[in-house]
């Protein structure tokens, strides 16, 4: 079960619930477009590879910390579920403009900010590695 | 404040289901991401069934925004997407991101009629 990993998940995730829902009310969910789950989506898209192929290899952060904070916090932050149903609703409204821009932007956004992330990532620890080198 | 703690507490439990899951799927040998996808189909139909059925406030929040919330993920699936560009596996990239979008809101669909019926 490994209960120790899985309770570290279990505490972060309910702080990025929290923050998910926090976002969605600030962000007024009445206004008839889905700010709120595409903008924690957007944001977890880049956050998740960021952490864990750039923070986590720099900072030499510990197993457990690295999986509550990815799996954990940014899993529960992020969500595809709502995603899923904000889009049903839009299109059940017949809103055929939000719902195409709803879509676009999430498929596009969040698999482009995860690959920027990704290439960033990998640039980072290449240019730390040669300054290593001159030193 | 209550209602904080009801998202919170409903996006823990469904973050562990989550991750207990997931460490499951370590032992299948396939490169498409499997758990993943099949934990945002299952939550999304979840989702559509909760959200037709049209239950009451605390409950909503505890399971649709909390647990359902908590349990499927945008960050992993884009992640998992970005990898297997990476590692020019462009098939099942194209094959996994139109599926699991198609897929989602149809099973989402599905869920709403019936949790209205």
């Amino acid at each position: 079960m490994k209960l120790k990993a899985s309770l570290a998940v279990g505490i972060f995730a309910f702080f990025g619930g929290i923050f998910r829902y926090a976002i969605g009310l600030g962000l007024h969910p009445t206004a008839g477009f889905p700010y709120g789950t595409l903008c924690v989506n957007l944001i977890g898209a880049f956050g998740l590879p960021f952490l864990m192929r750039y923070i986590v290899v720099r900072y030499q952060i510990n197993d457990t910390l690295a999986l509550a904070m990815g799996t954990g916090f940014l899993g529960a932050f992020t969500t595809f579920s709502s995603f899923s149903v904000d889009a049903l609703k839009l299109m059940v409204a017949s809103q055929w403009l939000p719902f195409g821009l709803y879509i676009g932007i999430s498929l596009l956004g969040g698999v482009g900010l995860s690959l920027v992330a990704d290439y960033w990532a990998v640039w980072l620890l290449d240019q730390q590695d040669k300054a290593q080198v001159l030193k | 404040m209550m209602t904080f703690l009801i998202v919170g507490l409903g996006a823990a439990i469904g973050a562990i289901l989550r991750y207990q899951l997931t460490r499951l799927g370590t032992q299948i040998a396939s490169e498409y991401p499997l758990i993943t996808f099949l934990i945002n189909l299952t939550g999304s139909f979840c989702l559509g069934w909760v959200t037709g059925a049209q239950l009451d406030q605390t409950w909503t929040l505890f399971l649709g925004v909390g647990v359902l919330g908590g349990y499927t993920t945008f960050s992993t699936f884009n992640s998992e997407l970005s990898q297997l560009w990476f590692r020019r596996r462009y098939h099942i990239f194209f094959g996994y991101l139109l599926l699991t979008y198609g897929l989602g809101i149809l099973v989402a669909a599905a869920g709403f009629f019936m949790g209205r019926a």
